[in-house]
């Protein structure tokens, strides 16, 4: 994981959630079977906890409100106020991956778009719902929550008329509605304790972005003076917008739950909410207004969109309040051509039709006010540094209850990288040191010399081995980082298919380099869907096939020397190989003569042959048309082999053979046309000598038997288009090398062998990476470059 | 001091603080014909408004920052 563009404690936030994630989800899955297990419960807790605690000392309102809701909920099963259940995991898991999206987000834009307030506050509620049915009510906080549930989004109507409006507020909004533009009705209900919270509810209303209207008014009837607690907020604010609504969440995205925000339309609806002026008043501010405006010089160029501003306002007041008469005057007025009159002509009509109306100058002040606010306008400073006093000073508090420091060291990847390079060419350069204490023996005369020379080569030798050791031990991970999300993966699968699955997973502690863990893991989700999905059986089937209604799916991993196996075994109906042969007959992955003279093994093995899939309905999980030929190329990629074995009726098992480390490769040097080759000691068999008489010609292709096996033989130079024959030594023998390509046996023609060494085995790059011939090269101790051949490729 | 009794009238001066609101309230309960001044006002916490909306004194002065007062009138003039 990179996280370039990212600050160092917001990567290492982001790391660590990621590893939380994981874990709560381990735990939870944990839980399913020890539903009781209180130190389990303890340990989830925690996680999202301080999970929490994490992300409040960043601006993510939206994944700590997520965490809160789920720490709260993990706190109450722990007091045993709420009951532990499926529904609970399944919640608390969608939570966790809404929070592992945010986590995505973050990393990729550094922040949380204000779209995903709603779900959060969604998630969070469902969540509490959970505790809020499930505890006694004696808990402070429920009467709260029941109360912060009927206001939350998605409980409400998505829009409201706009005769639902407020008089005042249709006055005050009636010209922009002509433009276009989408208002939104916002209703702002502080929660009581919002003071305690560091929230000035006034700051933040008077911050709604391109307010056209406001209200203040009180939640409940006005206490008697002399009862009144002053930090008990009973306030409500109304106003009217025509920001978009993301930057409406936006502003109000730390209190979403606090704040009803619906689209205004031209639906009628209930009646309206008291006003706070009198309409008469607003009506006249309008008016004198609009006089304002006509009464502006006519020169510059908006003239003619402030005349249709004042047009389209007076045609709705007229509406409104008007006869018919005027209004045809009125129209008359609009629809003449000259621009002069036609501002006298307005002018003229609104004295006669609005004559009874006294101008307000202070109005006017207003509502050029509110015009000119309605610019962009942020998050007040003062409310968001106050609520995050408020978030910080509570992380410090419960992060004191979590033990410890961290125990782990997290070191990005690229950096183990380079000290990998780094030893690499450590390795190479010391490998120079014997041929300098060479060339101090033979041409500078000084035996001496060159003997203090090997001896620090020695010293440096141990050291550099032993250094790089211990930079494969750091790359070395156990295989548990890829199992442990296989509990979920088994658990949904399993459930979406209806079978009755359980997962045993044994060794996760085995080690192997990075590369090789990381390469496995898809491998093996495919790998483990097909089991689901085509092994393991339904229970009723299981149960009349006389085996126990719960499928045993079993993910094994252990080290064989140098390498690591991994077994999947699945106790399902296993494969049968008619079934297969006949597949792949119909799909012409293989000829008549071939079906009839395939053995089970031969069959079953067909499964991986590219376009091959057994399943005649495409499901949802496997069988895509992709295949298991996927699984063995992913694995062939990392010098690894599959193994398949399956006894019809009683299961399935595969084996993963992988190498241990791919940082050091062990080669033998072979020679042909006086250059050097290396080939990867685990495709050698063995080395021999044949003489050229022992050598049959079947039809073009020569070939020899060896230990009473027929072992083709291909040349090395005409292989890499060489154009020299193969030589013969001093007895009439060819070199070959019995290498292992597939299954098949090849002896390869060479003109002599040379030793093996352990090598860093660099993939080609840059132009050369097109050579599929060649699995990479690597440095010797002289500073040539040796050639790796690619058999696979090759033969 | 950003609330100042002077005679009969309570000025508030700058940015009333939500700290101020449990004062503010004290000089509103005390006797009760006490009128606001405003006009120096910068911010007043919400807890100070709804203090002043429910005692509903007779504001002497609004605000010159138009754009506080117009919310101020809001909440003050119709009571």
């Amino acid at each position: 994981m990179t996280a370039s563009g990212v600050n160092p404690l917001l990567a290492q936030f982001l790391a660590e959630a990621r590893d939380y994630l994981e874990q709560i989800g381990t735990t939870l899955m944990e839980l399913e079977h020890a539903p009781e297990d209180a130190e389990l419960m303890t340990v989830l807790f925690r996680m999202v906890h301080t999970l929490k605690g994490n992300s409040g000392l960043f601006d993510f309102h939206e994944m700590t409100r997520v965490l809160h809701a789920g720490e709260d909920l993990m706190d109450a099963v722990r007091h045993g106020d709420a009951q532990y259940s499926r529904d609970l995991a399944d919640r608390l898991l969608d939570a966790m991956d809404f929070v592992g999206l945010l986590c995505d987000e973050i990393e990729r834009d550094g922040t949380i778009g204000a779209r995903h307030a709603a779900t959060s506050a969604q998630i969070a509620q469902s969540l509490r719902q959970l505790r809020v049915t499930g505890g006694d009510g004696e808990g402070t906080k429920t009467t709260d929550e029941a109360g912060e549930l009927q206001r939350l989004p998605g409980t409400q109507p998505r829009v409201i008329g706009f005769d639902a409006l407020p008089e005042t507020a249709q006055a005050a909004v009636a010209s922009v509605r002509d433009g276009g533009v989408a208002l939104f009705w916002i209703e702002y209900t502080p929660v009581e304790e919002c003071f305690f919270q560091g929230d000035d509810p006034l700051h933040i209303a008077m911050g709604i972005p391109d307010c056209l209207w406001g209200a203040i008014e009180s939640a409940d009837p006005w206490p008697e003076l002399h009862a009144m607690d002053a930090y008990r907020c009973v306030l409500r604010f109304n106003a009217v917008s025509s920001a978009p609504r993301d930057r409406l969440d936006e502003h109000f995205r730390y209190i979403v739950d606090q704040v009803r925000i619906v689209e205004v339309t031209d639906a009628v609806n209930d009646e309206p909410t008291p006003l706070f002026v009198d309409a008469t008043g607003r009506l006249a501010t309008i008016i004198e207004a609009q006089r304002l405006i006509l009464s502006m010089p006519a020169g510059d160029a908006w003239h003619s969109g402030r005349l249709n501003a004042v047009v389209s306002t007076l045609r709705r007041l007229a509406r409104a309040h008007c006869s018919t008469a005027l209004l045809e005057r009125f129209e008359q007025i609009v629809a003449s051509n000259d621009m002069m009159t036609r501002v006298d002509a307005l002018a003229g009509w609104i004295d006669t039709s609005f004559s009874g109306l006294t101008p307000k100058p202070v109005g006017i002040a207003v509502a050029a006010e509110l015009a000119a606010r309605r610019g962009p306008s942020g998050v007040p400073e003062t409310v968001r540094s106050a609520a995050d006093a408020e978030t910080d000073s509570r992380t410090s508090r419960r992060t004191d209850e979590t033990s410890g420091s961290p125990k782990s060291l997290k070191v990005e990847p690229a950096k183990i990288d380079r000290l990998m390079s780094l030893i690499g060419e450590i390795v190479v350069a010391k490998n120079a040191l014997p041929y300098l204490a060479g060339r101090a023996e033979v041409e500078y005369g000084s035996r001496e010399m060159g003997r203090e020379i090997r001896a620090q080569y020695a010293v440096i030798n141990r050291i550099a081995e032993e250094m790089q050791d211990a930079i494969m031990q750091v790359r070395m991970m156990p295989v548990s980082f890829v199992f442990q999300r296989f509990p979920r993966l088994v658990r949904d699968i399993s459930r979406q298919l209806g079978k009755d699955v359980q997962l045993v997973v044994e060794g996760e502690d085995t080690e192997a380099d990075k590369t090789v863990i990381e390469s496995i893991s898809d491998p093996l989700i495919h790998i483990l869907r097909n089991s689901l999905d085509h092994g393991l059986e339904l229970p009723d089937v299981r149960r009349a096939a006389g085996k126990p209604a719960t499928g045993t799916l079993t993910l094994r991993a252990r080290q064989e020397s140098d390498r690591v196996v991994i077994e999947v075994t699945d106790d399902g109906k296993g494969i049968d190989p008619l079934v297969v042969k006949r597949k792949a007959l119909e799909r012409g992955l293989i000829d008549e003569p071939t079906f009839e003279r395939l053995s089970d093994t031969d069959a079953i093995n067909l499964i991986f042959a590219p376009g091959f899939s057994t399943m005649e309905v495409v499901s949802d999980l496997s069988g895509r048309g992709v295949g298991m030929d996927v699984v063995r190329t992913a694995i062939a990629k990392v010098n690894g082999s599959v193994e398949l074995t399956s006894t019809l009726g009683v299961g399935t098992r595969l084996a993963l053979t992988l190498p241990l480390s791919m940082a050091i490769t062990k080669v033998m040097i072979v020679e042909s046309d006086g250059q050097r080759f290396g080939v990867p000691m685990e495709s050698v068999v063995e080395t021999v000598r044949v003489a050229s008489s022992a050598i049959r010609t079947i039809k073009t292709q020569p070939a020899t038997v060896l230990r009473g096996r027929l072992v083709p033989l291909r040349s090395v130079n005409s292989l890499l288009a060489l154009s020299a024959p193969p030589s013969v030594n001093a007895y009439d023998e060819v070199a070959v090398l019995v290498a292992r390509a597939g299954t098949e046996m090849v002896g390869l023609l060479v003109d002599d062998f040379r030793e093996t060494v352990d090598v860093i085995l660099k993939p080609m790059t840059g132009v050369l990476a097109g050579l599929s011939s060649y699995a990479g090269s690597a440095l010797m101790g002289d500073g040539s470059v040796l050639m790796v051949l690619n058999l696979r490729e090759i033969l | 001091m950003p609330i100042e009794r002077v005679a009969d009238c309570a000025q508030c001066t700058g940015v009333v603080s939500v700290d101020d609101a449990e004062r503010l309230l004290g000089l509103l309960q005390d006797d009760a014909p006490l009128t606001v001044d405003l006009s120096e006002c910068t911010h007043l916490h919400a807890a100070n408004l709804q203090v002043l909306m429910a005692a509903s004194p007779a504001v002497v002065a609004w605000p010159s920052h138009a754009h506080f007062a117009m919310w101020l009138r809001a909440a003050l003039s119709a009571r």
